[in-house]
């Protein structure tokens, strides 16, 4: 039976030759990349080969460096926690960050609020959009660190960094600006150039999982939060995942020969368009004709349904898409949504769909005429 | 010398003529419990004796015969010819590793040809014990190790009790169905159940895709640690997930708890006439909620004809939690799966529901028809 997959936000099926590349990789070169000898200089040159295809397809190639990680949430903990403590004094310090942000990033800010520093959570408008004369107008003389996300995981909602970036920079060029780039990265083409450090993660662009880089501009300093042997610099001790890391530079290396933003772009409008067709234009929370969107995300509410049961009920047909927040009374409402100004019952209603250059029309129509049964029968009994 | 257990039972001495079935279902079910183990099984008079086991399992054989009903003690014991000197060989070895430690001699002699008399055999036992192992004192009063010889055909020297779980052999007591939630009461209602020798099989009821694959896991999981207690359990899961849509959809919101419950013992019933089961056992506690007040029970009970079992009627939570938490199967009936009863919980359910409304209600329901395509949907798990 085919699987329907629509939750390309959460994790992507990683590119045949991903796979292939890791897992030759193992068998042949399994060298430790740290190794004086020969062969871990062979490894080694899989962590430059990956770097340098990191850096070109953000065209950042010169000016920066990376750091490998497992993933999004270490590299945003390193740029966060790293930066904060670099000051001899952390009570002294101020932070700004959006409510509109994964956890990797707000709860990295909150963890140096109990530890003392001063932080701010700038707000959003209805499209998901950073307030950014509030950002502005909070900078302070302490302002040390900004962090905004690029593109928001639940709705798709895509900042104009390098609008942000130079508006900060132009207040204090000294404050430290760190985008999560964790889901627009290898989707979305943009000049992210005036950051200082940028966190992607390889299995949000069909590369392998558990890896993950920060990118940092050469003259970012950090303080590591891991304590060890000193690799990378000592930015990031622990034996480099030089595997995973080529599999990484892999899927750079296909994004950079097929950029995928036009084709899942118009897979999108397609989605976008069907779907209102279906249920009308209300239930659409990711609305890609009035603002910026990222090209892979739409989200809708269902008011007054819960999003977990017809999360359940498409899965009983093999399709998998995301719920905006869980209905079950034991599970934390974690959702950002409201803070687009979204009523209750519409969180509780929300979906996620996410698709990927794997996803095709057939597999959109499929997704929506499941997808109207389950609402039909939902709403027939009333919930 | 033979290291052996000795297993011995209470309650089934007392049966008169049909002992020789209750011993021989308790011999059936420590084999069965055995079986992943090699080890034989002899019947003597009044014990059943575990041998020719491998001495590195001997704990892991004690922890799955501990949960065999029917067993009052374990006891560790050497099985010896019946002279004084293999009788002070195995009191040695048994003392082994005891040094520090008090302990008393008390010796039975149902072999009254034996050369000494019971006294007499105690104190050459001790004093040999004395002479041979260093640092060990002999209280009579309070002793560390009571060290037990009996002089039978053979002589058997015991030197540890383990307690047991006690009750009848499972099987003895007919075959009955528990109503399986993801809560912490059926499972503990099984437990008892089969702890008075019925040999259970359970039912789960639930409403998947309102519920998650996981509340059914759950369940399974649950059934999986009861198949200890009752020497392998088969579970039968039921959707319910039409019945309740029907109810929402056509009665007053307050009874859907006790129209639900009618269903679910309904259907049961009709599973137990075809699966040979005698009795169906549910967990409910008086007053717990309301579905479980005499009026609610009333109801619920009116729709069948078939015993229903409650042995936790009169049991307080705080009791039923030590019980599960003794049977292993709180930690996984508080994991926060919802089963199927909560997600369409009414706000304000019927406390003390009148039959005759119960009735009215359900008239708007095609009871047969619903119970039969809920029977339709049923699904075996053999654990």
């Amino acid at each position: 039976m085919s699987i329907y997959y629509f939750d390309n936000a959460a994790t992507t099926r990683a590119y045949d030759e991903v796979i292939t590349a890791v897992s030759d990789f193992e068998k042949d070169i399994y060298a430790n990349p740290s190794s004086l000898h020969a062969f871990g200089g062979e490894a080694y040159k899989a962590v430059d080969y990956a770097a340098s295809n990191i850096l070109e397809v953000l065209n950042l190639k010169g000016k920066y460096n990376v750091v490998f990680t497992c993933g999004a949430t270490e590299s945003a903990n390193l740029a966060i926690k790293g930066t904060a403590n670099k000051f001899n004094d952390i009570k002294k310090i101020h932070v700004i960050t959006s409510v509109f942000e994964h956890p990797c990033v707000s709860e990295s800010v909150k963890y140096l609020n109990r530890c003392g520093a001063e932080t701010d959570f700038v707000g959003v408008d209805k499209y998901g959009m950073i307030n950014l004369n509030e950002l502005l107008s909070k900078i302070k003389p302490n302002t040390k660190l900004v962090s905004f996300i690029w593109v928001n995981n639940e709705t798709g909602a895509l900042q104009q960094a390098q609008k942000i970036t130079e508006a900060v920079k132009n207040i204090n060029k000294n404050i430290i600006v760190h985008i999560d780039a964790t889901q627009g990265f290898g989707k979305i083409q943009a000049d992210l150039s005036g950051a200082d450090m940028i966190t992607v993660s390889a299995h949000k662009f069909h590369g392998p999982k558990g890896v993950g880089a920060l990118i940092m501009k050469n003259s970012v300093t950090l303080q590591p939060v891991l304590s060890g042997g000193g690799q990378q610099k000592g930015l990031r001790s622990g034996t480099v995942n030089a595997p995973s890391i080529y599999g990484m530079g892999k899927a750079c290396e296909i994004l950079l020969g097929d950029f995928p933003y036009n084709k899942l772009r118009e897979k999108q409008e397609y989605l976008y368009e069907k779907i209102t067709a279906a249920f009308g234009d209300d239930v659409i929370n990711t609305r890609i004709f009035e603002a910026d969107y990222a090209p892979h995300i739409i989200s809708l509410s269902f008011e007054g349904l819960k999003s977990e049961v017809l999360l359940h009920m498409l899965e009983q047909d093999n399709i998998y898409v995301s719920s905006g927040s869980a209905c079950s009374s034991h599970a934390k409402h974690s959702s950002v949504l409201n803070q687009t100004g979204l009523s209750k019952a519409k969180v509780d209603g929300a979906l996620r769909i996410s698709i990927s250059e794997f996803t095709s029309n057939n597999d959109i129509d499929f997704l929506v005429s499941h997808l109207e049964s389950a609402v039909k029968r939902l709403r027939e009994i009333g919930l | 010398m033979k290291k052996l257990l000795l297993i011995r039972y209470g309650e089934i001495n007392l049966k008169g003529s049909n002992r020789n079935y209750f011993i021989n279902s308790l011999a059936c079910n420590i084999k069965y419990a055995l079986k992943g183990f090699k080890a034989s099984i002899r019947k003597i008079q009044g014990r059943i004796i575990v041998e020719d086991y491998d001495k590195d399992y001997e704990d892991a054989i004690v922890s799955a015969l501990k949960k065999v009903f029917g067993i009052v003690y374990i006891t560790k014991a050497f099985e010896t010819k019946a002279d004084m000197d293999s009788v002070k060989a195995a009191s040695l070895e048994a003392m082994i590793n005891k040094q520090g430690l008090t302990f008393k001699v008390e010796s039975k002699r149902s072999n009254k040809q034996f050369e000494l008399t019971s006294p007499e055999i105690s104190k050459a036992v001790g004093a040999h014990i004395l002479r041979n192992i260093e640092n060990v004192k002999v209280n009579v009063h309070e002793p560390d190790v009571l060290l037990t010889v009996e002089i039978r055909q053979n002589a058997y020297v015991y030197y540890e009790n383990v307690h047991c779980e006690c009750g009848l052999p499972v099987g003895t007591g007919g075959r009955g169905a528990v109503l399986l939630s993801g809560g912490i009461d059926s499972p503990v209602a099984a437990y008892l159940m089969a702890k008075r020798g019925m040999k259970i099989s359970g039912i789960h009821f639930h409403s998947y895709p309102y519920t998650s694959l996981n509340a059914k896991q759950k369940t399974v999981d649950l059934a999986k640690k009861l198949s200890e207690y009752t020497q392998g359990f088969a579970l039968y899961c039921v959707s319910v997930t039409k019945i309740q849509e029907n109810i929402i959809k056509n009665c007053r919101s307050e009874y859907l708890t006790v129209l639900l419950r009618r269903f679910m013992l309904r259907i049961a019933e009709k599973l137990a006439q075809e699966k040979g089961f005698q009795a169906l056992i549910t967990g409910e506690s008086l007053g717990q909620v309301a579905s479980q007040t005499v009026e609610s029970i009333t109801c619920t009970n009116e729709a069948v004809k078939i015993p229903v079992f409650r042995p936790l009627i009169g049991t307080d939570k705080v009791d039923t939690v030590r019980m599960a938490c003794h049977i292993d199967t709180y930690d996984i009936s508080i994991k926060p799966f919802e089963d199927c009863c909560t997600i369409f919980l009414p706000r304000h359910p019927a406390i003390k529901p009148s039959i005759s409304k119960v009735l009215a209600e359900e008239k708007k329901l095609d009871v047969q028809n619903l119970v039969d395509q809920a029977l339709q949907t049923v699904e075996i798990i053999k654990l």
